[in-house]
């Protein structure tokens, strides 16, 4: 069964100019992807800046228009017009920078207890007692109850966005690169409590990162996406071991390795998928520049390679 | 001898905590925390760092995890005492509030016991007299007291600036936040409403107002005033909402299913605190000054209702200006001291609604 499916999805900004401030043409970030999350799993989604990551996530969110296509939550479909499907307490976000995404001039409390306060009616003490749970979970101190967001750091920060993320129970977490803002030895930290999280709370998640690595550690799933589109999707299996698509290989490729008798078999290895890639990098794109139609090579694995013939 | 058992018992009672709390911190340990990384030797130095922030301020005894003990938690400080706080830190301030509360006070209270018509009553035996026994500061050409006029005028002056500035700011800051949170074409619509109201020449139709008017009070000129210097504020919140609300933390709070009321009056003017205390204190001070402009240039209030303006408007008389300074001066210092008070006091209070600039 599967908590989220994307279908088709398409959002594009207008490009306005001329006399008359009229639509000149049209930034297509997100340019018909599909994606499907079965439920209790976690799917990475990766690319490189601008590749319409993001864009995906904050359209499930609610937060993008879309232009085209539909996005289905456990069957209700989410985007309809006019009448709006309310799922926000079981979809939530975790967002990318820690720094603004907590309200400077509201304490922890405040923060975390803002969606219980939109949900449930509780007296204060049930609402302290809910947040200290909650900020027991994500291992910060009960003294943190009434301080502000600039007197933590970074990693903490994160937490309490985690943890205000996790206050209403949700069914599916959309984390936005939660740890590409913080440095590498507060990143594994934060990884391992939100495996940890996902566990107990059975959460579905689609985690947006441009780290392969970090999404090696989380996923089950993974899609690489390309200006808009993805070009390979398959099991974190399937993906590593067996990258079909040229920019995957070289994704892949560029991981830097610790094994220092390897450097340079790896090197040797690093040079031949860049020759490959300046090559043939056009061949496995349209005339606009982007990717083809994905096609299954086995049951979980599907690709974005040129029709051919 | 009893005080020495007690003195005993105490220490064994210390010991007996202590003991208590390491076992506890070792139970926490075994079990393994969420915020231990897997590795546990590997992370121990991080656990002793995030208890480093909790010692700081939490009672011995409640750091650490497990302690959900809400007792032991500290108090959050209610809004008007972090004011206050921040008030006394700074000193300037300090003396800045206690005198302004004593002038308004002072002015508050007399003008209750003050009779205006016996104030205002020309006398002709007693023109231009300066300071003496009777006349505390000096009289008029009228023979008007000016001790007397300077109390009432302060009242009205401060009553209309106070009037004003309430009025355009709280209108203007709700205005502007609207218009800049939805933007788009609800800005676009308000925002002509805003340019058709600058357009608009505020000092000819003030004065048109105070001509053809045949009777108006405190309240009703300020309103007249306030309708034309909402516009300010608003663009000026308008402009500080749109970039605020590109932050994650609106959507964040879109996202956990806020509505736009609650989005717009608990997330965003929050954020906007420093700069609406600013903008209102810059116009109380303003608001004064315009006031006691217009009556300086006769269109504001009529001689027989003082205010700051109309006393400081004597000094167009050369002969007041030069040779009776007791008329003017007091107003004019009046003036001066208010407006200092009003920005100091507007400079602490800007620190208090910003956690990251408080002093105390």
């Amino acid at each position: 069964m599967n908590l989220l499916e994307i279908k088709d999805l398409k959002v594009h900004y207008p490009i306005k100019g001329g006399f008359f401030n009229t639509v000149k043409d049209y930034v297509k970030a997100v340019d018909g992807v599909s994606i499907s999350i079965p439920e209790g799993t976690t799917y990475g989604l990766v690319g490189e800046s601008g590749s319409g990551k993001t864009t995906t996530g904050k359209a499930v969110m609610g937060l993008n228009h879309v232009t085209a296509g539909e996005i289905y939550f456990d069957g209700q479909k989410l985007n309809e017009k006019g009448r709006k499907v309310n799922v926000r307490d079981d979809i939530q976000m975790i967002f990318q920078d820690p720094y603004s995404s907590l309200n400077p001039r509201k304490r922890v409390f405040d923060i975390v207890a803002e969606p219980i306060r939109n949900y449930h009616k509780k007296s204060k003490n049930e609402l302290i007692n809910e947040v200290l749970g909650l900020l027991n979970r994500v291992g910060l101190p009960p003294g943190s109850l009434y301080k502000y967001p600039h007197e933590f750091s970074g990693g903490q920060r994160q937490r309490i966005g985690v943890a205000r993320a996790i206050a209403l129970n949700p069914k599916l977490i959309i984390a936005d690169e939660p740890v590409s803002a913080l440095d590498v030895s507060v990143q594994a930290q934060v990884l391992n409590f939100m495996q940890d999280i996902q566990k107990d709370m059975d959460l579905t998640m689609m985690f947006i990162a441009h780290d392969l690595g970090v999404v090696r550690h989380m996923c089950r799933h993974i899609g690489i996406m390309y200006h808009g589109r993805l070009v390979e999707e398959g099991t974190t299996e399937e993906i590593f071991s067996n990258p079909q698509h040229i920019y995957t290989k070289r994704l892949i490729a560029a991981i830097p390795d610790t094994d220092v008798d390897e450097v340079e078999r790896n090197l040797a290895l690093r040079q031949k998928v860049k020759e490959e890639y300046d090559q043939n990098f056009d061949e496995n794109l349209d005339e606009e520049g982007r990717a083809f139609p994905l096609q299954s090579i086995s049951k979980t694995h599907r690709v974005a390679l040129p029709v051919k013939g | 001898m009893d005080n020495k058992d007690n003195y005993n018992k105490n220490i064994d009672h210390e010991n007996e905590e202590s003991r208590l709390h390491n076992e506890q911190r070792e139970e926490r340990q075994i079990q393994g925390d969420p915020f231990e990384a897997h590795d546990k030797e590997a992370h121990e130095y991080e656990k002793g760092d995030m208890d480093m922030t909790v010692k700081a301020d939490i009672p011995h005894g409640a750091s650490g995890h497990g302690a959900l003990d809400s007792k032991n938690l500290p108090k959050s400080p209610p809004g008007w005492k972090v004011i206050m706080k921040e008030v006394i830190a700074d000193k300037l301030a300090l003396f800045s509030l206690i005198l302004f509360v004593i002038i308004t006070a002072y002015v508050f209270g007399l003008t209750m016991f003050l009779n205006r018509q016996e104030i205002v009553t020309v006398d002709l035996f007693a023109i231009n007299e300066p300071p003496n026994d009777m006349f505390r500061l000096g009289t008029d050409y009228g023979g008007r007291d000016i001790f007397g006029q300077l109390i009432i005028g302060t009242r009205n002056s401060l009553a209309i600036g106070m009037l004003v500035t309430l009025m355009s700011v709280g209108f203007g800051v709700v205005y502007g936040v609207v218009s800049g949170y939805f933007a788009g074409q609800i800005d676009n619509a308000m925002m002509r409403v805003v340019d058709f109201f600058m357009v608009l020449p505020f000092l000819m139709i003030i004065i048109v107002f105070v001509t053809i008017s045949p009777s108006y009070d405190i309240f009703s000129f300020s309103f007249i005033m306030a309708a034309f210097l909402w516009t300010g504020t608003a663009r000026l919140v308008r402009s500080l909402a749109m970039q605020e609300k590109e932050l994650d933390y609106i959507n964040a709070s879109k996202t956990l299913g806020s509505s736009h009321m609650k989005v717009v009056f608990t997330q965003l003017i929050p954020n906007l605190v420093g700069i609406i205390i600013v903008n209102g204190t810059l116009s109380l001070a303003a608001n004064i000054g315009i006031e006691s402009g217009l009556s300086f240039i006769g269109f504001g209030f009529p001689e027989d209702y003082p205010s700051l303006g109309t006393l400081m408007a004597y000094a167009t008389n050369s002969q007041t200006l030069q040779h009776r300074p007791w008329i003017w001066v007091p107003a004019a210092i009046m003036i001066l001291v208010l407006m200092l008070c009003v920005r100091n006091i507007g400079e602490a209070m800007r620190r208090a609604g910003d956690a990251r600039q408080r002093k105390a």
